[in-house]
């Protein structure tokens, strides 16, 4: 069954420049969802493999209408040399933790961090394209998956409720377009235009109204299983911030156009915040909340 | 100077300072002893805990609660002002969705500040056919505790039968996780289950004074997103 993974990141990866691989690798990642869903017998949203599996699908799904936005339907030459190059040491990163294991762990952190940054860094020079830059970035995350090992536990019986489901799901949509918003804000501080900024902004207030549900969806979850519609722990703290960030970063745009750069930057600061929320608390920091 | 000050508190970049300020403050807090999972932060009212803390652990929480006290009056304030310069300027909508949406938020803000004030919570274990007091005096019966076990002996479902007087007639209700039984305004929660060497359940008791105005203001939100995302589905341009 992970061969549908492999084949899904294959194509994000290497063949993302082209929308009818782009949507292959989605159609065959969204069956790999599908396949882990019957396997277990209800959606797979626990554990750091389902959900980053999940969040990869999320982004392709979300950037898929972006696609076909003719603001991003730009002639921009691929260098496909580069492009080949960043996704090969993508792989590489990760294989790079597998094959030197016997080595310290600091050393092989710093060339997996290390492959990483240079592999996206030349995937922003590869091509300027919305259609490789989103697919490299759920391919990525689709790769980080592949090497974590998925689980079979049965769902605990708090969690056996649709408000669960549904908060959890909007918020990996709602993830994804800030994830979408950030490439877009890069994108925009590359070339300055502003058709792109626009984009941004649209993607980060859908994606803000998508997280306003999810949290409303987990307060009534949280009340029916918990007792209360909030708990003060490090993943509530940082949910929070990440939603006043996105509600900063939208009236950040009523300050007028001189502030584009800023707004632009705001987006991308904003999926940093995203990605300390989703991942950096689950990993760096106790909380029951955690995957 | 009073407009003066008005206009200040009225401003859009104090707005966004304080936004910030609120959101740096909350980081500080999540990696703080206060904030961390294991603290007594969610044992008691926020107020008592508030009251109880020693500062050096809650300071991080007075001061986002001072910021967001300020913030709320701001968002008032510019609600207020936006209203004014686009009434008669701009459509019916585009006036009142982001104004609903602020109402929302700070609905939400009361709600908090309800439960700080008078939330409730206690846990108790009880076994099968004890009762449970309730803070007002009345009583509630723990009985049928029963559970499923996995083959490896852990519990994969569990519930419970509660029983109580309500208008003079007894009432039954079963309840298991994420199904409470609710009661004269407190929730009864079904957390753990035991059935070796006697039948117990572990019971939370709940009060959230909030949740109605929490829920309120989560509906007027929810509502201004969606009409706020109507109104601009075909603009990309501010607010």
């Amino acid at each position: 069954m992970k061969w549908l993974l492999l084949c899904s990141i294959a194509l994000y990866l290497f063949g993302g420049h082209k929308r009818a691989l782009f949507f292959a690798g989605l159609a065959t990642e969204l069956a790999y969802l599908a396949l882990r869903g019957v396997v277990l017998g209800r959606l797979p949203l626990i554990g750091p493999h389902d959900t980053l599996v999940f969040f990869s699908a999320s982004i392709a799904l979300m950037a898929a209408p972006f696609l076909f936005n003719k603001s991003l339907q730009v002639a921009d030459r691929v260098n496909w040399r580069m492009s080949f190059v960043a996704a090969l040491s993508a792989f590489l990163a990760y294989f790079s933790k597998l094959l030197l294991w016997q080595l310290p762990p600091m050393i092989t952190n710093l060339l997996y961090v290390s492959l990483l940054i240079f592999s996206c860094v030349l995937a922003l020079k590869a091509s300027k394209t919305f259609s490789w830059l989103s697919s490299f970035t759920a391919g990525l995350f689709a790769l980080l998956a592949f090497f974590i090992p998925s689980f079979a536990m049965p769902l605990p019986p708090i969690l056996r409720t649709l408000w669960f489901e549904l908060h959890v799901a909007l918020a990996f949509f709602a993830y994804a377009l800030f994830g979408i918003g950030a490439l877009l804000g890069a994108m925009f501080l590359a070339g300055r235009e502003r058709p792109l900024l626009d984009l941004q902004y649209r993607a980060c207030l859908v994606g803000y109204s998508f997280f306003s549900a999810s949290m409303v969806a987990g307060g009534i979850w949280g009340y029916y299983a918990w007792g209360t519609y909030w708990l003060w722990t490090p993943k509530e703290l940082w949910t929070s911030i990440l939603w006043l960030f996105y509600a900063l970063y939208l009236h950040l745009r009523l300050k007028g156009t001189r502030w584009d750069g800023v707004v632009a930057w705001g987006g991308i600061v904003g999926f940093a915040v995203t990605l300390f929320t989703y991942l950096g608390v689950s990993m760096l920091m106790k909380s029951s909340h955690s995957f | 100077m009073l407009a003066k000050l008005y206009d200040r508190l009225a401003s859009l970049t104090l707005g966004l300072w304080l936004i910030g300020g609120v959101c740096l403050f909350l980081a500080v807090g999540s990696f703080s002893g206060g904030g961390a999972e294991g603290s007594s932060i969610n044992d008691l009212p926020l107020f008592r805990w508030l009251r109880e803390t020693p500062f050096a652990l809650s300071w991080w929480l007075w001061v986002a609660i001072a910021l967001l006290a300020l913030l709320a009056l701001n968002t008032v304030l510019c609600s207020i002002e936006s209203v004014r310069s686009k009434y008669r300027r701009t459509g019916f909508l585009i006036l009142i969705a982001p104004q609903v949406m602020h109402a929302g938020f700070l609905l939400i803000v009361l709600a908090h500040l309800f439960s700080a004030w008078g939330g409730y919570k206690q846990v108790m274990p009880v076994q099968e056919g004890g009762m449970i007091t309730c803070p007002d005096g009345s009583r509630v019966q723990v009985a049928n505790v029963s559970a499923a076990m996995s083959p490896m002996g852990f519990p994969t479902d569990f519930s419970a039968e509660v029983r109580s007087m309500a208008g003079g007639r007894e009432e039954v209700k079963t309840i298991s996780p994420s199904h409470p039984y609710f009661y004269k305004g407190f929730g009864f929660y079904l957390k753990e289950v035991a059935v070796e060497p006697y039948r117990a359940a572990l019971i939370e008791i709940h009060r959230e004074p909030g949740a109605g105005c929490a829920f309120a203001g989560a509906l007027l939100f929810t509502i201004g997103n969606l009409a706020l995302l109507y109104v601009r589905r075909g603009r990309a341009d501010s607010l």
